[in-house]
């Protein structure tokens, strides 16, 4: 799996001369370890990260901000690097029926302060990430369809949700555990000085200083397997370029969020280790098949087009076939892709398996595209990011270049998120006519975020569709979604779901791109398991031996 | 000048009325915040509940006059992705950049005064050709460019500091300080000679213009005639009438790149109100955007101010309280 720290002699890993004494001491400790294996732990790890934490575990709910909360405060269970579940601070849960969960509480748990983890503290930890004043990006947005989290006892706490629910172990693993009081009374200063940051996970809390570093140090006091680090520095760099430069001057010894376009130029670095693993993520594209007129769609003169061709399965699929999945992820992506039959990337538990691959053929699709009435093509805006996801920009671009060699008079159009994500959001807006989207999975550990999200028909009262831009519906597609969504057999729901997908594909309801990869740089003498939805683990780093 | 100071603060009133209603409709233009801070997960009515709580649903002059109320009272709003008041964030964030910004300027003044001095006070020297046309690479080279070319070569190949970040600080009365600890500055050094090199480049400029134009005038050739030393003159003479243009300047570069070291602070991973302003933008952060832009013009104010006084103090000619 990594091939260049195996070449390599255990004398050359570390060919640079350390400057700093704190890396110095980090690598003692390293060579220690080899020696004396799991005697003591594996000294300081600096970590060069692209976010920075919310140190409130409940203000601001996203991916890299769970990622932190996990090591910092614990969850009552929590995700691994596949995206499945594990105990946590919860050491069993059993089902009493379809809609009633009881989670013991390990009884080792304690909290950094010494007091032990009660249901009473998981109780008020959901209170406060329910009700949290001022919270733009609520954690209530992951706790969809649970009515109520109460303690039975000391040590069990009781879910009720309103159906059952298979996703309800995902949604859980999304909210911090801190001790009651401090939930009751910590206002968010409290969090950042430190002062309330008291959690039950593996590190603990030692010093922030906002727009720079997080550092955090091994809890010894853990209930479960102990943290791999003495101390572990986060250091906020969001900078691409910046970021690269600090792992190459040996400023920091891992860095996540890694250019694709960096990968080359770092793997010819000696006493740099690239690690890549496939992620939850799908890049795919949004037709506008909602309605009879789109926005961004005219004639070839540019006069606005009485009807809309993307409601044509024929020339979406003319538009998909235009498109070289290959030369995309080989020369946008540097190769950080696999090309996609669908937006469920292949790790991810409902993906369907069975589906063909789309043949890249433009004398076919321009078949199509004629056999659709559309001869002379039309002109289409395509709408993306430029600063959300790896490359947005450049695919757009290229995107636009292929659609058109199809004879499609092509305008790319890229913006800053701030702009283009209130522009498709609000319900009432223009929207797009053709938008790039990525999506992955983590948060429901399944298809189901995906297809309830990006492929189930609108409907802004149930809650489905919230991303479903281009307003496909398909009464069958919604039926079988919705099955699964309350179905807690796993392989049932599995099945369910690549049953949706699969219809949903041969309406071409989204035009699949390709499955993204997640890329993490370290210096030599370090192993690192990817986690699929990018977050950053100091644990998913150890010493090589 | 308690007249003069009056008039200003009226002045400085208006200003930041007009201002922010500018900025508020300019970041009311950018969209509804929640849709790009919630996670893509989140149902409808959750995102829904949130901008109602929020209050962003409500029309734009209820937000401003909402806004207005509550920055009557000192609160700006609380930063949606930090958790903390925008106007807290800005201020623990600003002493980076001061710092920062202050060693710039100070290595600027302190090269470039000299060296502008030496080149203007001959004559088609080769020196001050040489200087004016480097200065010139000082102006046009783009921040962004060097900064990165700094780091390659003083921190890759050469390995002699570090590629970013703040490193090592001290609490001097509550304000952290990177200036007091070798690992502070050394960590500040390369950002700061990145940013001093405009404003470097500007004073060597501007400097030598000004002793050029002012060897040629009556004051100075009287002085000379009278058999004055060259250096007296110079320092004594020169130098003092020369400094009026140099510190109006000097007072709107050092505004200018406190508001603005985005580029220098995003290249360095330096934790100042630059990064913090790009970082908010970024994730449309609106009551950081909107504190910061008014922190900027108030900062604005003051500066021009504080430039108005100290040039009255070198030029007994200039008076505060004439109106012109």
């Amino acid at each position: 799996m990594y091939p260049k720290s195996l070449r390599k002699s255990a004398s050359s890993m570390y060919p640079k001369p350390l400057r700093k004494s704190a890396s110095s001491i980090g690598t003692a400790t390293l060579l220690a370890f080899g020696i004396f294996a799991g005697s003591a732990g594996a000294g300081e790890l600096t970590i060069g990260t692209r976010s920075e934490m919310t140190m409130d575990p409940h203000f601001f709910w996203s991916t890299p901000n769970r990622a932190y909360n996990v090591q910092l405060y614990g969850s009552l269970v929590r995700l691994n690097n596949a995206m499945r579940t594990e105990p946590m601070i919860a050491k069993a849960w059993t089902l009493i029926d379809d809609t009633t969960w009881d989670f013991r509480i390990d009884p080792a748990a304690t909290f950094h302060d010494g007091s032990k983890v009660t249901a009473e503290d998981v109780e008020a930890s959901f209170e406060r990430a329910l009700s949290l004043e001022n919270a733009a990006a609520s954690y209530k947005g992951a706790l969809r369809g649970i009515e109520s989290v109460a303690a039975v006892d000391d040590d069990t706490v009781r879910v009720k949700t309103a159906e059952a629910n298979p996703a309800l172990l995902h949604q859980i693993a999304q909210i911090s555990i801190i001790p009651a009081k401090i939930a009751a009374s910590a206002n968010q200063a409290d969090f950042i000085s430190g002062k309330a940051a008291i959690g039950a996970g593996p590190y603990k809390f030692v010093e922030f200083k906002a727009g720079e570093r997080l550092v955090l140090a091994r809890n010894d006091a853990y209930f479960g397997p102990k943290a791999v680090w003495d101390k572990v520095v986060f250091r906020a760099i969001s900078d691409d370029a910046a970021r690269v430069s600090a792992l190459l001057g040996g400023d920091v010894d891992l860095i996540d969020y890694v250019p694709p376009s960096d990968v080359a130029r770092l793997r010819r670095e000696d006493g740099i280790v690239v690690h890549r693993n496939t992620s939850d993520r799908t890049m795919f594209l949004i037709p506008d098949v909602g309605r009879e007129v789109s926005p961004f769609i005219t004639d070839q003169d540019g006069n606005p087009l009485e009807n809309n061709p993307l409601q044509d399965l024929r020339v979406r699929k003319a538009m998909a076939m235009a498109i070289d999945r290959e030369a995309l992820v080989a020369r946008i992506m540097d190769g950080a892709g696999t090309p996609a039959n669908q937006n469920v990337a292949p790790d991810v538990l409902g993906h369907a398996p069975g589906l063909p691959e789309i043949e890249f053929n433009l004398d076919a699709a321009k078949e199509l595209l004629a056999d659709a009435g559309y001869p002379e093509g039309f002109g289409l805006t395509i709408h993306c990011t430029n600063d959300r996801y790896v490359n947005d920009a450049r695919i757009c671009q290229a995107l636009g270049q292929m659609l058109a060699r199809l004879g499609l008079n092509m305008e790319v159009e890229a913006l800053p998120k701030a702009v283009m994500f209130p522009r498709v959001r609000d319900p009432e807006g223009e929207r797009t006519s053709l938008m790039l989207l990525s999506f992955g999975s983590g948060t429901s550990g399944d298809a189901g975020g995906t297809l309830t999200h990006t492929i189930h028909s609108y409907d802004k009262d149930r809650g489905f569709g919230t991303w479903n831009v281009g307003r496909y519906a398909n009464k069958d597609v919604d039926a079988v979604i919705e099955a699964a969504t309350t179905t807690l057999d796993a392989d049932k729901r599995a099945e369910l779901q690549s049953k949706a997908i699969s219809l949903a594909m041969s309406d071409m309801a989204v035009i699949p791109l390709f499955y993204n990869n997640v890329i993490v740089a370290s210096r030599a003498g370090l192993n690192y398991t990817i986690y699929a939805d990018q977050s950053t683990i100091a644990d998913a780093a150890a010493p090589a031996n | 000048m308690g007249a003069f100071l009056l008039r200003r603060l009226l002045q400085a009133l208006v200003t930041l009325a007009v201002v922010s209603i500018i900025i508020f409709i300019g970041v009311f233009a950018l969209g509804n915040p929640v849709y790009v801070l919630v996670d893509p997960s989140a149902p409808a009515d959750v995102v829904e509940q949130t901008i109602r709580r929020l209050g962003l649903d409500r029309p734009i002059h209820e937000q401003y006059g909402v806004f207005v109320l509550n920055a009557l009272q000192g609160d700006l709003g609380t930063s949606y992705t930090h958790a903390q008041p925008s106007l807290a964030l800005i201020a623990s964030r600003f002493t980076a950049t001061f710092e920062l910004v202050l060693v710039a300027l100070v290595i600027a003044i302190a090269v470039g005064l000299p060296l502008g001095l030496l080149a203007g006070s001959r004559k088609n020297n080769w020196l001050g050709r040489l200087l004016s046309s480097t200065s010139i690479l000082g102006i046009s080279v783009p921040t962004f460019w060097l900064g990165l070319l700094m780091i390659i070569v003083f921190s890759l190949e050469l390995k002699w500091l570090p590629t970013g970040g703040r490193g090592e600080t001290v609490s001097v009365l509550g304000i952290e300080t990177s200036l007091l600890t070798l690992d502070g500055l050394s960590h500040l050094a390369l950002p700061a000679m990145t940013l001093s090199l405009f404003p470097l480049a500007l004073i060597i400029r501007l400097t030598r213009a000004g002793v050029r134009e002012h060897s040629q005038m009556d004051y100075v050739r009287f002085a000379r005639a009278m058999g004055i030393h060259p250096a007296k003159l110079l320092f004594a003479y020169v130098l003092r009438n020369v400094l009026i243009p140099i510190v109006t300047m000097i007072g709107l570069v050092f505004g200018t790149l406190i508001a603005f070291a985005v580029v220098t602070e995003t290249v360095f991973a330096w934790p100042g109100i630059g990064k913090l302003l790009i970082d908010s933008i970024k994730v449309s952060d609106r009551p950081v955007i909107v504190a910061y832009l008014l922190f900027v013009v108030v900062m604005f104010l003051a500066i021009n101010l504080i430039v108005d006084v100290i040039n009255a103090a070198l030029d007994p000619r200039i008076r505060l309280d004439t109106r012109s």
